[in-house]
Parts: C-alpha cells; sequence; structure tokens
C-alpha cells in the first residue's frame, strides 16, 4: 500500500482472549465497497462461516463508520452495525445516526470487527487510538440512559464520549434488541441482543483525531457551497420543520397507512395522532453530527404520561403504537418511544408485535391465563404501553412476543401466520404494499427482510414527483432496483437519505466529495455501480445461509387478502408479476439467483462461486 | 388540517381548489393553474380522494357529495 493512498484503519478485537489488533484496508477495496454498509457485507461474506449460529461467539459484530462520517460533509452522521440477525438469520445491517459514528472516526478508527465472547460483562474504551476492556458487571440490567451515563462518570465525566451500548431488552434476549447511543437506535434485526451474546454491554469512544481528506481543499469548497445551496431549499425548510412524522398524512391519505394490523389502509384517527400534536409537545429541535437540518423533535408526554420525554417519535413509530394498534393518544406513543429507547428495543418491530397480538386477541386465540391482566385491544393504549415494558422484561405475553411475530404466529398456531406481517422474520413497517407495488418489491427482496429504509419509493408513498401510479405494477422492477442501488451507496457512504431525497444535494455532487475524500475520481455511475455490487453481495451472504428466492414473499394477508377501503380499495399484492419483473431488471435468472454474467460485470464472481455452489455439510 | 367545506353544486375540482387558494393564500391559488399546467413538479401534490391530480382534465371533474380534496406539499422520509 503507497503510504499516500486512501485507506481505513480497522480495530480487530478479541473479545474472549481481551486482545486488539489493527489492520488497514486499502483503496482497491473501498473502491469497490465504499464503507460502512459495503465493506462490512465484503467483510461478514469473506470471514463468517455459513450456517454460524446468531448468538454464538462466532458471529461477527462490525462496527463501521463510512468515508464521509466525520469529515464536515452536511448529512453525514450514519454509522453502521454489521452482523448476522438472530431474529431472520439474514446479513444484518442496521444504521444510526446522531454523534457516534463521527466520534469512533476520531478515535483513529473508521470500524471495528468484535469476535468471540467475554468471560465476563465488559465494556470496550476506545480513545486517541488505545483501546481498554472494562469490567461491566455494575451495568447489568441499567436502562440505556443510565447505563450511558454511568460509564461517562466511570470515565471522568467528559460529555464528549459517546456510548453505544444496550439495555435491559438485549440482556433478556428479546430478539428485536438495539444498539443505542443517544437517543439514536441501531434499530433494527436485533444487533443488540448479538452484541449481549458476547457479554459486551457497551462501547465508549471519545478522541481528537482528524478524519481523512485527501483532496480537502476542493472538498471543503463544494461541501461549503452545498450547504448554502440548501437553505434555500423549500423542502429541507418543511423536513426540518417538522421532521419524518408529517409524513403520516399524506401517507394515510394515500391509502396506504397499515391500519391495526394491515387490517385497513387510512387511520380514522390519524389527526388526532400526527405531527400537529407533536408539535404542541415540543420541547425543543435536535440533530445529528454535522447536519444542519434538525429534523429531531424532543418531546414531552402529557397525563398520565407525564414522566417520559423523548428524541421523536419519528413517523415509525408513530405509527406502529398509533394506527397500528389502533391508538389515538399520542402521549402513550411517546410513552411507548421512549420505553423502547430505554429498554433498547426496536420500535417497529415491538409495535409491530403488539399490533399483531391485539388482532390475536380480536380472534380469541388466546387464553385468559395467556393474557393475564391486560386488556390488550385495539385502541388500549395504557395495555399497549404496559406491553412494552413487558416485553422488554420478556414477562407474561411479552416473553412469546419478544420473539417476533414469526415465532409468535408459529407457536400460536390458528392461522396467525396469515397476519404476522414479516418479511422473512422481520416485522413489515409504516407502508401497506397493497397500495404502493414498488415497496411490496423492496419488502419483498430487502436482505434483512421486511424493511423500507433499503428502497424507499418516495414517488409511491409520498407522491413525490415524477408521477408514477402507486396502484400500477407496470415498470415496477426498475423503480424498486433504482431505489435499492441508490439507497445501498448512500448508506455505505454514511449519508442520511432524506436530505439527498429532498434536493439537499445530486447525485454528482456526492460522487465528487467521495473522489476528493478517497483522492480519486468516482462518478455517479461508478456510486450506483457499487450500490449494485453491495445488493447483490448481501444476497449472496443470504443465499449461503439458505435464504434463497423463495423467500421472497409477502405475508399472505397482503397476497390474498384485498385492502377494504380507501384509494388502494380491492388491491392485493400480485406478488409473481412484480418479482418477474424485477429479477429481469436486475439480470437474475427466474429463481431470483443472479447471473454469472452480471456477477462478472460488478466483480464478485469469486463471491458468487462460493455462495451459489456452497452446499452444507 | 382537515375540514369539510361546503361547496357549489356542480363545481369542478379546480374551482375547489381555488377556493382554497382564495382562503389560504397566494401559494396555493396558484396550485390549480400550476396542477393544470403540469408545472407543479417539486411543488404541491394535489389528490382527490387519495388519487393524485395527474392528469389536466381531472380537474374539470365534478365534485361530488363525501369528496376528499387535499393539497400537500410533498417532502421524503419516513
Amino acid at each position: 500500500m503507497k503510504s499516500e493512498e486512501y485507506r481505513n484503519t480497522i480495530l480487530r478485537v478479541d473479545l474472549a482472549r481481551k486482545k486488539y489488533e489493527m489492520e488497514e484496508i486499502g483503496l482497491s477495496q473501498i473502491l469497490k465497497f465504499i464503507g460502512g454498509r459495503g465493506l462490512g457485507a465484503k467483510i461478514l461474506f469473506d470471514e463468517q462461516k455459513p450456517g454460524v449460529d446468531p448468538l454464538s461467539p462466532e458471529n461477527k459484530l462490525i462496527f463501521l463508520a463510512g468515508p464521509m462520517i466525520g469529515t464536515g460533509a452536511p448529512w453525514a452522521p450514519k454509522y453502521c452495525v454489521e452482523t448476522k440477525s438472530p431474529l431472520t438469520g439474514t446479513i444484518l445491517m442496521s444504521l444510526a445516526g446522531g454523534f457516534f459514528g463521527a466520534r469512533m472516526r476520531n478515535t483513529g478508527y473508521d470500524g471495528l470487527i468484535i469476535d468471540g465472547r467475554a468471560d465476563e460483562p465488559v465494556y470496550l474504551w476506545i480513545h486517541e487510538g488505545k483501546v481498554e476492556f472494562r469490567k461491566a458487571a455494575h451495568l447489568s440490567g441499567k436502562m440505556t440512559d443510565d447505563c450511558q451515563e454511568t460509564i461517562r462518570r466511570d470515565l471522568g465525566g467528559d460529555k464528549n464520549i459517546q456510548v453505544a451500548c444496550i439495555g435491559p431488552a438485549a440482556e433478556r434476549g428479546v430478539r428485536f434488541a438495539s444498539i443505542i447511543s443517544g437517543c439514536r437506535a441501531v434499530g433494527r434485526g436485533g444487533a443488540g441482543l448479538v452484541m449481549a451474546s458476547k457479554n459486551l454491554q457497551a462501547i465508549a469512544v471519545n478522541g481528537t483525531r482528524p478524519v481523512p481528506i485527501r483532496q480537502p481543499e476542493p472538498f471543503r469548497e463544494l461541501q461549503t457551497a452545498i450547504r448554502k445551496k440548501a437553505r434555500g431549499v423549500e423542502k429541507l425548510a418543511m423536513f426540518g420543520k417538522y421532521g419524518t412524522p408529517r409524513n403520516q398524512l399524506i401517507v394515510n391519505e394515500r391509502g396506504l397507512f397499515p391500519t391495526r394490523n394491515y387490517q385497513a389502509g387510512m387511520f380514522e384517527g390519524i389527526q388526532e395522532v400526527s405531527h400537529v400534536q407533536q408539535q404542541e409537545r415540543l420541547i425543543r429541535k435536535t440533530t445529528c453530527h454535522s447536519c444542519p437540518v434538525a429534523c429531531g423533535n424532543l418531546t414531552r408526554a402529557r397525563p398520565p404520561y407525564e414522566e417520559f420525554e423523548t428524541e421523536g417519535p419519528e413517523y415509525e413509530t408513530f405509527w406502529a403504537f398509533g394506527a397500528h394498534c389502533g391508538n389515538t393518544n399520542i402521549d402513550a406513543i411517546i410513552a411507548a418511544d421512549r420505553l423502547c429507547d430505554l429498554f433498547g428495543m426496536d420500535t417497529i418491530s415491538t409495535g409491530s408485535s403488539i399490533g399483531f397480538a391485539m388482532e390475536c386477541v380480536e380472534r380469541g386465540l388466546f387464553s385468559k391465563a395467556e393474557l393475564g391482566d391486560l386488556d390488550l385491544r385495539f385502541g388500549n393504549h395504557p395495555a399497549m404501553v404496559e406491553m412494552v415494558r413487558r416485553i422488554g422484561n420478556r414477562q407474561g405475553l411479552g416473553d412469546l412476543l419478544a420473539e417476533g411475530t414469526r415465532r409468535a404466529a408459529e407457536k400460536i398456531g390458528g392461522n396467525s401466520i396469515h397476519f404476522a406481517m414479516q418479511v422473512k422474520g422481520m416485522e413489515t413497517p409504516a407502508y401497506d404494499p397493497r397500495g404502493a407495488k414498488s415497496m411490496a418489491l423492496t419488502y419483498a427482496t430487502s436482505p434483512r427482510g421486511g424493511c423500507h429504509e433499503r428502497g424507499l419509493v418516495s414517488r409511491e408513498t409520498f407522491g413525490a414527483p415524477p408521477y408514477i401510479d402507486p396502484l400500477s405494477v407496470e415498470g415496477k422492477g426498475a423503480v424498486a432496483r433504482f431505489c435499492q442501488d441508490r439507497t445501498s451507496f448512500i448508506d455505505a457512504l454514511g449519508y442520511c437519505i432524506f436530505p439527498p431525497n429532498n434536493g439537499g444535494m445530486e447525485f454528482t455532487e456526492i460522487a465528487s466529495l467521495f473522489s476528493y475524500v478517497v483522492g480519486v475520481p468516482f462518478t455517479e455511475q461508478d456510486l450506483f455501480k457499487t450500490g449494485e455490487r453491495i445488493w447483490n453481495l448481501e444476497r449472496l451472504f443470504n443465499f449461503r445461509e439458505g435464504i434463497t428466492g423463495k423467500d421472497d414473499t409477502l405475508p399472505p394477508r397482503l397476497l390474498k387478502e384485498p385492502m377494504p377501503a380507501g384509494p388502494a380499495k380491492g388491491q392485493v399484492v400480485e406478488l409473481d408479476i412484480l418479482l418477474k419483473d424485477y429479477y429481469q431488471t436486475r439480470d437474475w435468472d427466474e429463481n431470483g439467483v443472479p447471473r454469472p454474467e452480471k456477477l462478472k460485470e460488478l466483480g464478485l464472481e469469486e463471491e458468487g462461486r462460493v455462495a451459489l455452489f456452497w452446499k452444507k455439510a | 388540517m382537515a375540514e369539510e367545506m361546503e361547496v357549489p353544486a356542480g363545481i369542478p375540482v379546480k374551482g375547489v381548489v381555488d377556493l382554497f387558494g382564495q382562503k389560504y393564500g397566494e401559494a396555493i391559488a396558484g396550485t390549480a393553474e400550476t396542477s393544470a399546467a403540469k408545472n407543479m413538479e417539486g411543488k404541491y401534490l394535489v389528490m382527490l380522494n387519495g388519487r393524485s391530480l395527474e392528469k389536466d382534465q381531472q380537474f374539470t371533474s365534478t365534485v361530488q357529495d363525501g369528496d376528499r380534496i387535499t393539497i400537500f406539499f410533498p417532502i421524503c422520509g419516513g
């Protein structure tokens, strides 16, 4: 490696032996996978044996900060955690904003590859290049806010220390336990449980080392110009003012806001649990590292939930504890959001599991003994909030729901799998694909399961221009692919997806900024090619785990039950037609297997050979 | 937020949007014109019962009792 070439410095940590070593990832890998999500997928694919139990010491836990994080580029706070999910068994990549990613890079490390399991609870303290394994038994059982504050106090009280930690949910084995830093969550898929399985309570980071930029002058010039231009972008200003919750109204109006466990697409109570009520409870705006938009809302609940103050709720959380549970009490939503952060749990899966349970109650699928003292019906918000606690503590019915809806439905029986709203085991979020057919493809094919973030089709969900008919199936393969590939490189770079989607940056500008960081020309076409490469690599990982085209499906409700009312009335998802079109667009065969020519084009021939011809012993 | 409005019988959708404009100001008033001219990309989304008014002639459709006309400034994120 030439000394002047851009590279990433990775810390490899062996928890069992409490040892660490530094290694470098060279420019060629970075140009091929960028960083963050892309690099994480490559490392996991190369180093992790297929068939590893996600809760075994052999499951790697990888923290990575993409190349834009910490550079001063606007809207680049999102670090990622990559592992094998204990909820789905798929590759798992989850992102979080806030300040942890940038601070991690300031320690001199762009990422952490964590192997093994410590013989006692520990936390890592990484500062100015040094690494310490510190005892963490005193942190066990603490809520995540208390855990973070305790660690800061242990380490001298410097407010610049950033901590990513697990909470009681992970310690108790909730399958969708998350990792929390500040109030930001590496939310989906159970990365927190993987961390708990390693006896790793937290990672604390602090440092002042600058983040490398190979061509700093043109970089600074361009990012300054972007920031200046962004001040005049009306969409960004609107986004900053209200954040994501405002979009509930538009999605509901378009008839694809899943209501009462996807039994309907419009929520009659939406006017009571929208951004308007949130703004009435606003304490102040919040933001992530280097972001001038500040779309976060710190809100305080009113009685009877006045003890709760939360950074949020965001759109998905509003939905998960609002329309999905038939709840019109916004203060209960704030309470549920905060409890999920404190326990360290994904709000989407938590709320989705509760809504699922509510429908089970409606259908008489639980005995009185199983329900205990809870009247868990749609709209009963005290029961909903209490169930969040019981899931976090794995108590009573919460113990079953903590397994996720797929496993819960398998135990409950009674055709409940029909309305367990999950794909590959991950609960589907706040867009009903009967009203947005490209989103059906994103849910069915996202590498980590039922996820919207991997390819959110704003043209369908929010009516963003240019116009597209959300109910048509024609041409949706290309639409889904575009959004997926775009999100892949945005994630790999460390960007938040919202500003680029709201006119904050052009793709050419993103490519130029990356070029200046790494010191090598990189075009918009290169970005999309890399995005496609990452998407295909994640698919190959899943194939090797036995998760294949047969798993590109949707819950039976979406395939067989017509939407009862609203703009999408009568619609089901014509998944066969959509998938055929999508596979062709992707240059995959009729079973969703990437063709050899496509893998060659993407430089993934060896990975394809390994993944597609690997057979279990 | 949502409000019910009585409108004259036989009024087209465009007429209702014009009424919105009179009540809520120039920016909304301009929407009907720009929408009709298909120039509204990036600005407002006008929907009739949750479906985008993407074609001019829908602006001339007559409003029925119970119709919902909504005008959004779409932002992306959720």
